[in-house]
């Protein structure tokens, strides 16, 4: 027999009628706790830990200001120097020592350095012409950029044959033939390089091991230095092809994005 | 000699714990809490979310001890901050699950009254504990405690018309499970 919906409702509610479950004794304890008043000291604990993080993110960003406006500016003091006194672009060989660049010239009439990195850690086979990458401002000999009337050829650099190795310029996507456009883009680049062409300019101190490439990797040591998570709290690209700005990875604790 | 604990009224109770007395304040918890436990308890999927809600409700009672004027019974104005307290838990972990759109599928499942009548409070409080929110809600306001559609609409925060299909669809809901527990019965029987 079927039933009407206020007959199925009232059988529920009769089941229902003094129907008691008994409250585990902590339910009296908490609210005897919350009448005391110590909802209101437990409201008062987010609105600390919320102003604790903030002072906490103003420190670090001031301190990480700091150092990434000082630094850059010494580096681009001391690099001025080294150009004025007219000394060429040094080439750092596999042995550690530093020979001045090469010059080479090639048919579109463009001259670029081929810089030999061979004891970085990334570049056995590869080498990257940084050279390419340097802001036309610094007045570097290296890269004289001009007018190229023929066809746009890629670049090739030369090195000293230990192994065959293919050479390849450093120009942001390595199959991209070089052109007078590119160029004046890279020349307009915000000023990570000089960081870079300092490293190499310092006579007698080639450093071995693994650098911070571009404002990117260098962002990224210090926020090393300070965040110790696996995931930082903001990751660039550091690598010397790219330009280094690309951020690749941000998290804020709950909020994380990582780009592979 | 006074050997037998001493017994308040309600009234004296309520007069008593306006003044902010704990003992008295305990003492009418412990004569309503499981009462008020077991209507927490069809609104929440389980124990610990409806003694949440009973928590709640309990310290809005004694804060609001001011606002009942003795107009009918005590246990009724209790019970009514209970519900609130209900509602007022869902909107705050449960506002995700909002069905609003509830299509009848025209599928009538028919039950006869002497099915629920074996069924025990306990197992029609399963049923209703695994109810969508919004549905237990409706269901438990309409049913059980006796409000239209109107008023339920205005407490929970939806249409008229969103109230009545989400009953219809409770109704439903509730009367598949019924019939799975009677046939699970004449299945362990035979």
């Amino acid at each position: 027999m079927e039933m009407q919906d206020k007959e199925f409702d009232g059988l529920f509610t009769s089941k229902f009628d003094g129907f008691e479950i008994e409250p585990s004794p902590m339910v009296w304890q908490n609210i005897a706790a919350e009448l005391d008043g110590k909802k209101a000291k437990r409201a008062i604990v987010p609105y600390l830990s919320i102003a604790a993080s903030v002072i906490v993110l103003l420190s670090v960003s001031i301190w990480f200001f700091n150092r990434s406006t000082e630094k850059p500016d010494q580096h681009l003091v001391k690099i001025l120097k080294g150009i004025k006194t007219g000394k060429q672009q040094p080439v750092i060989k596999d042995n550690g020592s530093i020979e001045p660049v090469e010059k080479i010239e090639n048919e579109g009439g463009l001259k670029l350095a081929a810089v030999k990195t061979g004891s970085d850690k990334r570049t056995d086979q590869t080498v990257i012409a940084q050279a390419a990458g340097q802001p036309q401002q610094q007045e570097t000999p290296i890269l004289t950029p001009e007018p190229i009337n023929q066809k746009p050829e890629p670049l090739l650099a030369v090195l000293p044959a230990e192994k065959p190795i293919t050479l390849q310029a450093a120009v942001p996507g390595n199959d991209v033939p070089l052109t007078t456009g590119s160029l004046a883009e890279q020349s307009a680049a915000p000023d990570n390089k000089p960081q870079e062409a300092l490293a190499a300019t310092e006579p007698g101190k080639v450093q071995v091991k693994k650098r911070a490439h571009g404002l990117g990797g260098f962002i990224n040591t210090i926020v090393a230095a300070v965040d110790k998570r696996e995931d930082k709290l903001i990751e660039f690209t550091d690598n010397d092809g790219d330009d280094g700005s690309r951020v690749t990875a941000v998290n804020l604790g709950i909020f994380k994005i990582k780009k592979q | 000699m006074r050997l037998l604990k001493p017994t308040y009224t309600i009234d004296e109770l309520v007069t008593r714990c306006k003044t902010g007395e704990r003992k008295a304040q305990e003492v009418l918890y412990k004569l309503l809490a499981s009462k008020m436990l077991g209507v927490c308890m069809r609104y929440a999927a389980d124990k610990a979310e409806a003694e949440d809600m009973l928590q709640n409700g309990f310290v809005k009672v004694f804060k609001n001890l001011n606002e009942y004027r003795g107009e009918g019974a005590f246990e009724g104005w209790v019970r009514r901050i209970m519900v609130h307290s209900a509602i007022e838990y869902h909107r705050k972990y449960h506002r995700s699950i909002q069905l609003m759109d509830v299509t009848d599928s025209g599928h009538e499942p028919s039950v006869n009254a002497a099915a629920i009548a074996t069924l025990s409070a306990k197992d029609l409080l399963g049923f209703i504990q695994t109810l969508p929110a919004n549905y237990k809600m409706v269901f438990n306001l309409y049913a059980i405690e006796g409000y239209s559609h109107k008023e339920i609409g205005e407490m929970v925060g939806i249409t008229e018309g969103a109230s009545k299909s989400q009953l219809s669809r409770a109704r439903t809901i509730l009367k598949d499970m019924v019939i799975k527990m009677e046939d699970k019965r004449y299945g362990n029987a035979g």
